[in-house]
């Protein structure tokens, strides 16, 4: 088995936390968004900036109300949700009326019937136009007056053109990492489609000889176990290696999806002689992409066999409070060292041998974990072992 | 065929199996036990003898009790297994057992395994899944060996 360098050892105590938020604070709204955007250099001022320019809320994130409900403000909205630091507080809908309960399940936003009524409700930093007209009708007059800002007709397509780009990148990035992971996994996967394949060549060279109807008979039973194993294992690649379907979240249930990458990990590294404990005091459901979901599991128990390299002891746990449910992965590795804990989560920093990562691990877990709305935290103590908290909004049953 | 080992056993004859010619002792080593199967019924039906070690570990007691070391005249071991994995028992078998051939049978197709493994005087580096034919070349090649650093 090929032995793999993982993290070095040092002398500290780390704590990293990377919190959406906390990456918002402080921040007018136009920095703030082209920090989201990752634009170098920032936009001239909305042309219809309306007022001062307001403030984002004490937590951070900034509040955005969309005016029209049509499949250009569908994308925009979907895309939006996803930017940590970004809250969707409404959108207008001239359909509201008797079918409002539908209409919010549809469009995951409260709607409102005018303007007027989503500015005074729920007090945005931020009105996005999306309808088709450039000033609409209904706007009320006091809007000029007040610290909402309204970008401008070409400001607002700029603006959704950087999240759909952006979004495409991040998608971009997740499948370069799926790929880098089944690189990872070829090796393993190999050897445990090698070795039932063996088992069906040999017995069967054997049967074609074998004259003895018992003996016939008692290797055939080997071969169709054989064929079974390899079944199974073509099943639980299936869900990892199959397109993610970016677009749709569903109820997931999170100690499921554990168990599944848990499936495809061993694949990578043998676990002949680590320690597996499950930990699950809760079997929280959140709203997500499932396949994605397997995808930062699988990423962190990788990372975590190959920081035991063959020997230690993997937690993975579970549990939730009112809002939150919470993963924990943990591994009795070397730990990571202080200075490095700033630089793990950067796109392209690895500390393992060239073909060995894409140094894409993290940075695209973390990605990942923010476009669900949840934080990543990570707790290591040098010599003892590194644990990975993921932290996502609980899917609460009424909902 | 079954057969069935005694440790106190001292015929190395083709009258250990019954109407077939002895071709050799051999240690099959691996976590898994159909593979060991397959093994053992492809080189007994030839005439070799064969004892099955679940890992390392278990290959070196075996190894070391009785009349073990003038019985194995070749060992096949995989690679990937627990306690002790087939590269330390390697290096065990080479320092304690130097005139006993070692064939890699594993899951691995890993070039540059196989050509450090070759370099430090394995006899072979065999792939599953691997025909009879080769396998039993393989055990045959490594047993002429064997022959030959008797004298």
């Amino acid at each position: 088995m090929v032995k793999m360098e993982t993290f070095e050892r040092f002398d500290s105590l780390s704590l990293a936390r990377t919190s959406a938020k906390a990456e918002q604070e402080q921040l007018p709204i136009v920095h703030s968004l082209e920090n989201l955007m990752e634009i170098p250099n920032p936009p001239p001022a909305p042309l219809h900036s309306m007022g001062k320019a307001p403030s984002s809320t004490p937590d951070g994130s900034l509040r955005i109300a969309l005016l029209g409900c049509n499949e250009r403000s569908h994308l925009t909205r979907s895309l939006l949700e996803h930017i940590p630091g970004v809250e969707m507080v409404g959108i207008t809908d001239p359909r509201h009326g008797e079918q409002k309960e539908i209409q919010q399940h549809e469009i995951r936003c409260e709607c409102y019937p005018c303007p007027d009524t989503l500015l005074k409700k729920t007090s945005p930093h931020i009105l996005l136009n999306l309808t088709s007209e450039t000033t609409p009708h209904d706007l009320p007059n006091q809007v000029g007056t007040s610290d909402i800002e309204i970008p401008g007709q070409h400001t607002t397509t700029l603006l959704e053109k950087f999240i759909q780009h952006k979004n495409g990148q991040e998608q971009h990035m997740a499948e370069i990492e799926k790929l880098a992971s089944i690189g990872t996994l070829a090796s393993g996967i190999l050897h445990d489609i090698n070795n039932p394949m063996y088992v069906i060549l040999g017995f069967s060279e054997n049967i074609l000889e074998e004259m003895d109807p018992v003996l016939v008979h008692e290797q055939a039973a080997e071969i169709f176990q054989a064929a079974k194993r390899i079944i199974t294992m073509c099943k639980d690649l299936n869900l990892f290696a199959h397109q993610s379907t970016p677009k749709e979240c569903v109820p997931v249930n999170l100690t499921q999806q554990l168990e599944e990458a848990m499936k495809i990990a061993k694949y990578a590294l043998g676990l002949e002689n680590m320690t597996v404990v499950q930990a699950y005091s809760a079997h929280p459901n959140i709203l997500a992409r499932p396949t994605e979901i397997v995808q930062v599991f699988v990423n962190l128990i990788i990372n975590a066999l190959q920081a035991m390299d063959g020997h230690g002891t993997l937690t993975l746990g579970a549990s939730c409070t009112d809002r939150i449910a919470t993963i924990k992965i943990g591994d009795t590795g070397p730990g990571i060292p202080a200075e490095k804990m700033e630089k793990i989560f950067e796109p392209f920093y690895t500390t393992k041998p060239p073909g060995k990562g894409t140094g894409l691990g993290l940075q695209s877990v973390r990605s990942l974990v923010q476009r669900h709305g949840g934080e990543i935290e990570v707790q290591s103590t040098v010599g003892k072992g590194t644990t990975f908290h993921l932290h996502f909004p609980l899917l609460l049953e009424a909902s | 065929m079954n057969t069935t080992y005694s440790p106190n056993s001292t015929h190395r004859t083709a009258g250990m199996f019954s109407g077939q010619t002895y071709l050799g002792g051999v240690l099959v080593v691996d976590d898994e036990q159909d593979i060991r199967k397959v093994v053992r019924m492809s080189l007994e039906k030839l005439g070799y003898y064969v004892v099955e070690a679940e890992d390392g570990q278990q290959a070196m007691t075996l190894l070391n009790m009785g009349e073990h070391p003038m019985v194995i005249d070749v060992i096949i071991t995989d690679i990937r297994m627990p306690n002790i994995n087939g590269i330390e028992a390697m290096d065990y078998f080479q320092r304690e057992y130097p005139s006993i051939p070692l064939i890699v049978l594993t899951g691995f197709p890993d070039l540059d395994l196989a050509m450090q493994l070759m370099k430090q005087g394995v006899t072979d580096y065999l792939v599953k899944p691997v025909d009879r034919e080769k396998l039993t070349a393989a055990v045959a090649t490594a047993l002429a060996q064997r022959r030959i650093s008797w004298f």
